[in-house]
């Protein structure tokens, strides 16, 4: 056992492993997969002019070379932008939020309140037309430990931002009670 | 102590009139290291062509504004205090007025070059948990009321923040409230150990960065000459074999001869009769040969505390310290304070002193699961590896004794670092321990986590392993490849700590 505590028995801590994640917004796969489109609309637009516009000494081959790398994308982004999105999932508790993602690595964060230096709500173009939004926490710890949510409903962010910044006061005013 | 000490401070005043003299160098220093290719053409073309007339006169101006420039930077510029924070105005062109609140001030630091030694006078850098300029400095001040400004400012923090009221009664107790009182010495470097840890430094690396940059400055000199040093070189030292020779007989010993002479040089400037202090709330550095720095730490502020050394060093037994301090709440620029020379039992010092005795009951060490070795072996040696030698065989790129040299080297490099990454863990703190041929050692409380993550690669899902990464204000520390199980259990618990103590992280 890597650690046994005297004090509490790790048993009975808080355990991470018994949270049920909350799954982001169905509505976000689509907007994930409509930035992807918009990406795989352009390389092939990109493609076809090299195929109608060839440039001087240009061979075929590296057409074909092209439009088999872009299959390979396009197959890839639809079977995995899926399986990536189900992995994704928040919740929130009383003292801590912990957010789940990565298809490849798969990393679950946990942040406590008191460690919250400052929270938005981001909106963009095509999430908006899905009334759909980011919701960002900060910390001290600079990128790599900052949480980052997407795919919530608008109101649900909003409220989801006040939860954490009450939690986050009350915590840092019951820490300093003490 | 009352206000009518410190009347003197509430008073808009000037900097000392030295202060024009650093300014002005100041400015002269950005001027050539900025313009120095032109100023080396016009150095060398002195007298020569009818062009240096037009430099002559470019110079003048040029240390003609400075000059002006610099006395006018000195009346413009204003300090002074009031309540609750810290007043500047300055700018020549544009002006700006700057009010620190002192609570947002996080260290007052003085800095003297050699210039502030004659006319003892010393440079104020002042930290402030701000937004993107995060410093504030004050070129010269005299001794006296740098130190009273200092003092004020500190008491003033002091008294405005609530959780702080211990301190204040006992400093207005004592009357003072800087990190001076009851000093308790360290590490004092002597010529002797200076020596050491010049000789000890990575020449290697720092032969590598000098030829980058005497590239780079050949490149200048060209381009400001119009001639080309390479080819000189190259008809001086003619081709093949004789080539190969000068590169292993001349060129190499030659930088390492340089950076040898460089690195000590460095040392001594920069940690000439370096004093390293402790007392009850934080450490204080001084060193310095011709610029003495001071630097001070709080306690509380450290979040990480760090020792390495290499195989040099190893032999002389000693370590450099890295104080890794979080700056400022809002900012995430972190500040390491490193502290060269150590021996071991001065970092033992340090050690307990940073964390009490009582917390290191029972520490477990622990070693990595063995498939850290076989991950790294794998994708470190094996795959790059085969991946090169497909490019050497099918497309005659590069060639197979780069490929053995660098499978070999992987190889051992790996195996090495294997055996040196483990954990030593209780409930209170965390050593994480790594490296290659040398050694780190970072040490971690807990509860002054950021937030922690917990990752699995698809190799380490097969095998139910995980890493843990714990997110602090100056940096991660990695616990890698351990069981999945031990890994949750663990991100729970370092979640309970930073959730239920409710000490401040910084």
């Amino acid at each position: 056992m890597i650690f046994d505590n005297p004090q509490i028995a790790s048993n009975d801590l808080p355990q991470i492993e018994q949270i049920e994640f909350i799954k982001l917004e169905r509505d976000y796969l689509k907007v994930l997969i409509i930035y992807r489109m918009i990406f795989l609309v352009l390389a092939l637009i990109g493609l076809f002019a090299l195929y109608f516009f060839p440039p001087e000494d240009y061979q075929m081959s590296f057409f074909y070379f092209g439009m088999g790398a872009w299959l390979v994308l396009f197959v890839a982004s639809m079977i995995l932008i899926p399986m990536a999105f189900r992995i994704k999932g928040y919740a929130q508790r009383f003292r801590d939020l912990v957010y789940r993602s990565g298809l490849i690595v798969r990393t679950i964060t946990a942040l406590p309140f008191n460690r919250v230096q400052h929270v938005d709500v981001k909106q963009g173009p095509i999430e908006r037309m899905f009334d759909l939004a980011s919701l960002n926490i900060y910390t001290a710890g600079g990128q790599s430990s900052d949480v980052s949510i997407p795919g919530l409903k608008n109101a649900d962010a909003l409220k989801l931002k006040e939860y954490i910044l009450k939690r986050t006061l009350d915590q840092k005013e019951y820490d300093e009670e003490e | 102590m009352k206000r009518s000490d410190h009347e003197s401070l509430f008073i808009p005043s000037r900097q000392s009139i030295v202060a024009i003299t650093i300014i002005l160098l100041k400015f002269a220093r950005i001027i050539v290291r900025t313009l120095w290719p032109l100023l080396l053409v016009f150095l060398l073309n002195r007298g020569g062509s009818s062009e240096s007339s037009w430099w002559n006169i470019g110079i003048t101006v040029l240390t003609g504004v400075s000059f002006v420039g610099s006395i006018i930077a000195y009346f413009k510029f204003y300090y002074h205090v009031d309540e609750d924070s810290l007043m500047i105005s300055k700018g020549v062109i544009r002006k700006t007025k700057l009010d620190i609140p002192f609570e947002r001030i996080q260290t007052i630091n003085f800095e003297q070059n050699i210039l502030h030694q004659l006319f003892n006078v010393v440079g104020v850098k002042i930290d402030t948990a701000g937004s993107v300029s995060n410093e504030v400095a004050i070129d010269a001040l005299d001794k006296p009321t740098a130190e009273a400004l200092r003092s004020f400012i500190l008491e003033k923090k002091a008294s405005l923040s609530p959780e702080n009221f211990d301190e204040i009664q006992s400093s207005q107790e004592g009357g003072l409230v800087e990190i001076e009182e009851e000093k308790n010495i360290l590490l004092h470097l002597k010529i002797k150990d200076l020596l050491k840890i010049g000789v000890s430094e990575n020449h290697l690396r720092t032969a590598v960065i000098m030829l980058a940059i005497v590239g780079g400055f050949i490149g200048d000199i060209e381009d400001a000459l119009g001639m080309d040093v390479f080819e000189g070189i190259g008809s001086w030292v003619g081709s093949g074999i004789s080539a190969i020779l000068f590169f292993i007989f001349i060129f190499i010993p030659f930088f390492l001869v340089l950076s040898f002479f460089i690195s000590l040089i460095r040392t001594v400037l920069r940690y000439f009769d370096l004093k390293f202090w402790e007392n009850k709330r934080g450490y204080k550095v001084v060193s310095g040969l011709f610029t003495r720095k001071e630097v001070s730490i709080l306690k509380q502020k450290i979040q990480i505390l760090e020792w390495a050394t290499n195989p040099l060093r190893q032999v002389f037994g000693i370590f450099t310290l890295y104080l890794k301090q979080a700056s400022s709440v809002e900012v995430n620029t972190s500040k390491t304070v490193s502290v060269p020379g150590c021996y071991e039992s001065q970092v033992e010092n340090i050690k307990f002193d940073y964390i009490p005795q009582s917390m290191w009951a029972q520490l477990k060490s622990f070693d990595v699961d063995k498939h850290y070795l076989i991950w790294h072996l794998l994708y470190v040696c094996f795959l790059p590896t085969i991946a090169w030698f497909c490019l050497r065989y099918f497309l005659d790129f590069s060639n197979y004794f780069f490929i053995a040299i660098y499978f070999m080297a992987s190889v051992v490099m790996v195996i090495l670092a294997y055996h040196k990454r483990k954990f030593h863990l209780n409930e209170h703190i965390i050593q994480s321990s790594s490296g290659i041929f040398g050694n780190r050692e970072k040490l971690l409380q807990l509860f002054k986590i950021q937030s922690v993550s917990l990752r699995q690669s698809i190799y380490q899902r097969r095998r139910s392993l995980a890493s843990l990464v714990l997110h602090t204000a100056s940096g991660n520390v990695t616990v890698p490849f351990i069981p999945l199980d031990q890994a949750k259990n663990l991100q729970d618990f370092i979640l309970y700590k930073a959730e239920s103590i409710n000490k401040k992280w910084m």
